[in-house]
């Protein structure tokens, strides 16, 4: 089923919007929340949360991006479940790629004010943009889908070493781009 | 800090364009060689804890019609028009196969009564589900069956424990998701499973999944079926020499009147069975386009190795098997 027929399922209220999302993107979420949670029935829990909430949206909502939109709902929902439970999840895979992103912000943002987060967001979405489209596949894949070293560098048919130096020279990169543009400690 | 630092990257990257997120939104696939004439299929492992003798694949009719749950009759089988599931583990009169039954017509029914309910009242059909599970907090037990076989609510979970007593049956207490290469999957803590695979398939890759479920448990998963009174069903003897049962239907199209659609705008589902000593396996898969559908689903039963499968052991990667079709 199309995106637009989904969405329209959601304007008529009708169930099935709920039971059509699930169909197409239930495997696209919940890669999403597991990459971020690592536990199996917290990130079922988070899609189907995600799904209420979808429900709850639209309308008033008519996403353009459907797929886009779904997943930013259901990586939130996780980032917010992860916080609640952050210190009995320290460490893990999750914890790994949050070090690794750490190196790329040159000064403290201050997470409660979404304004802070909203800006750096467009200037990251500002050196997104100046990348080529397999860098910038690249580097969503590991840090906004949370797909892991391994499996990325299976797919991509590349060393672990080896991978692991492009994604740093990739943080490298946004690191000075966001210095230039005035984050400095 | 730096882990703070990190969920600060991680969490405005909710801001970045949609459009960005939508071109990555596709994992990076291995590049694949096109199969020609050859299906290769590719199949997983688990963990396979029960042993089962290999004489058992060779029975007789275990098929769809044995496996068929159709609702509104208390898990009795038929081919009716009604909701129907295949039982994943246990043939017709077991106690596995009346328990899936009893809890699925229960859960269906019960879960739509609900979300009726809160639509009535201009809810969200999903609002009266209790997403925390605070009913069940208190027994880890009953947190973790609540979770794994969908309980929402304390009257759910009741009912589930009572159902799954009544047979003597054990309910699952522990799920998982491994990543093995393309398998994506689902596995239990008594070694039963659902993977999700795609199935190269001369040209194409088609999406299929296998079941595993010994008996003595109720199964987390529901497999429904459409149509059920459409298939055509036969035993087989695959070429590694397991007893299995098919099942195969041609998938209904919308064609103008007089109109008669070629082989490649047909397509097919089909169920393979194997029946072990212990343990049920089901494969589900659909295909397009093949001109001879009996002999695909054979080729797809000849190029799995149900028998290894339900022998169990450790098979620790993906085994493949190739079969010149």
């Amino acid at each position: 089923m199309e995106d637009a027929d989904i969405i329209e399922l959601y304007w008529h209220r009708e169930e099935r919007a709920i039971e059509e999302t699930a169909r197409k993107y239930g495997t696209y979420c919940r890669n999403i929340a597991y990459n971020i949670l690592q536990v199996y029935e917290d990130a079922e829990e988070c899609v189907n949360d995600g799904y209420q909430r979808c429900w709850e949206s639209i309308p008033p909502e008519r996403p353009g991006r459907f797929r886009a939109w779904l997943g930013a709902l259901v990586r939130n929902l996780s980032i917010n479940r992860w916080k609640r439970e952050r210190a009995a999840r320290r460490g893990g895979g999750f914890s790994l790629m949050l070090e690794e992103l750490g190196n790329c912000l040159p000064a403290p943002v201050d997470t409660e004010q979404a304004a802070e987060l909203r800006e750096l967001g467009r200037q990251i979405n500002c050196w997104l943009s100046k990348l080529g489209e397999d860098e910038r596949r690249l580097f969503l894949r590991r840090y906004w889908y949370g797909d892991s070293i391994t499996d990325l560098a299976d797919s991509l048919g590349m060393s672990g070493n080896g991978l692991r130096q492009k994604l740093f020279r990739l943080r490298r990169g946004l690191r000075a781009f966001l210095e230039k543009e005035g984050y400095h400690i | 800090m730096r882990e703070t630092l990190g969920l600060a990257v991680f969490e405005s990257l909710g801001y970045i364009d949609p459009k960005y997120i939508e071109q990555a939104a596709d994992a990076f696939q291995r590049e694949r060689k096109a199969p020609g004439r050859t299906i290769k299929l590719l199949l997983i492992a688990a963990a396979l804890l029960s042993l089962l003798t290999a004489a058992a694949c060779a029975a007789a009719w275990f098929g769809l019609g044995a496996r068929l749950i159709s609702l509104g009759g208390q898990g009795e089988a038929g081919a009716g028009e009604g909701e129907s599931y295949v039982s994943l583990a246990g043939l017709r009169g077991s106690p596995e196969f009346l328990a899936a039954g009893q809890w699925l017509e229960f859960k269906n029914g019960y879960e739509q009564d609900m979300a009726e309910v809160q639509l009535a009242e201009g809810e969200s059909p999903y609002g009266w589900r209790d997403l925390e599970r605070s009913f069940a907090r208190e027994e880890e037990y009953d947190l973790a069956v609540s979770r794994i076989y969908g309980a929402w609510d304390e009257v759910m979970l009741k009912e589930l424990k009572i159902i799954a007593g009544e047979y003597g049956l054990k309910l699952h207490t522990r799920a998982g998701r491994p990543y093995d290469g393309e398998l994506e999957g689902t596995v239990y803590e008594n070694g039963a499973y659902k993977y999700s695979f795609m199935l190269p398939l001369h040209d194409s890759y088609n999406s299929a999944a296998l079941y595993y479920e010994p008996w003595g448990t109720l199964p987390a998963l529901s497999l429904p079926i459409y149509a059920p009174g459409e298939y055509e069903q036969w035993d087989y003897e695959t070429a590694p020499g397991a007893r299995v049962d098919i099942a195969l239907r041609r998938q209904s199209i919308d064609v103008p009147e007089n109109y008669e659609p070629s082989p490649g705008e047909l397509s097919w589902d089909c169920l393979i069975f194997c029946r072990g000593d212990r343990a049920d396996l089901t494969l589900i898969c659909s295909w397009s386009g093949e001109s001879k559908p009996q002999d695909t689903a054979e080729d797809i039963a000849d190029a799995l190795d149900f028998k290894a499968l339900l022998e169990g052991g450790s098979i620790s990667a993906i085994a493949g098997a190739i079969k010149e079709s």
